[in-house]
């Protein structure tokens, strides 16, 4: 078991190893004097685990213990990647220029979830000064009434 | 895992591809490389993110890069900042509204 993890970890650890800037930038395509080099981003991600038991239940009577001696084992993993293209280059003569890719799709997306975001909280700031705004008039009056009935009762008091 | 979380290992690095000749000009491609990894005996997880920096040419005598600057990333960012900043300014004037309710 140990040696089998060794060596997928070494896998993996090659794997790791093996990207680098190839994966990034594509074979150059050449083409009426323009050459073109696309360009990606690359994301790979990949987890594992393994398990495994041993025991028998406690307090199995002779003739149950054969039965109940225990055993396990388990494993698994999973891995993704994903390369989006994001631009080339294009080298033509002297000239070296960098041509992105806009998203067309991610920043409407974007756009549109930010907005709902920002009426969010505006709306959330709006009703909390607004409750505030209403407690504060809400005391104002009590303070107003409270004055005015006692300016009531001492008028009484005088009469 | 907990072992393999104990090694975790994360790494940033500017890595230089193999130059390749391209109409009399050295083209040496750069990548940022982001990595994180846990890998132990019981099990394990890694996380690679390549993202290209910029291209550097050689003609002749003279040596200059070109960056490279993804416009949607950069956007996204300008939307993360947008919305964090508005936020973070409701919240200050919901605490000094009900700062100000309570004085009250």
């Amino acid at each position: 078991m140990d040696t089998q993890a060794t060596q997928n970890t070494e896998a993996i650890q090659k794997l790791l190893q093996a990207l680098g800037a190839t994966a990034v930038f594509g074979a150059p395509i050449t083409q009426n004097g323009t050459t073109v080099i696309p360009v990606a981003h690359v994301t790979v991600g990949f987890g594992y685990g393994g398990g495994y038991g041993r025991g028998g239940e406690i307090g199995a009577t002779a003739p149950d213990a054969a039965n109940n001696s225990g055993e396990g084992g388990g494993s698994g993993g999973g891995a993704g990647g994903r390369s989006t293209p994001c631009g080339f280059i294009r080298i033509t003569g002297d000239d070296v220029r960098y041509e992105p890719i806009a998203d067309e799709t991610r920043i409407p997306l974007a756009g549109i979830a930010m907005v709902a975001w920002i009426v969010f909280w505006i709306m959330a700031t709006i009703r909390v000064i607004a409750k505030g705004v209403a407690k504060t008039q809400q005391m104002k009056w009590k303070l107003a009434q409270a004055e005015v009935d006692h300016a009531q009762h001492s008028g009484e008091k005088t009469k | 895992m907990p072992q393999a979380m104990a090694n975790a290992v994360p790494a940033h690095a500017l890595l230089e591809g193999t130059p390749i000749t391209v109409a009399g000009k050295i083209v040496q491609p750069m990548v940022r490389l982001q990595r994180w990894q846990a890998l132990g005996d019981a099990g394990g997880a890694a996380f690679v993110r390549l993202s290209p920096h910029s291209v550097r040419i050689q003609a002749g005598d003279s040596t200059y890069a070109v960056p490279i600057v993804d416009p949607t990333q950069a956007s996204l960012r300008k939307f993360f900042y947008l919305g964090t900043a508005i936020s973070g300014v409701c919240l200050l004037l919901m605490l000094l509204a009900v700062g100000l309710t309570r004085r009250w």
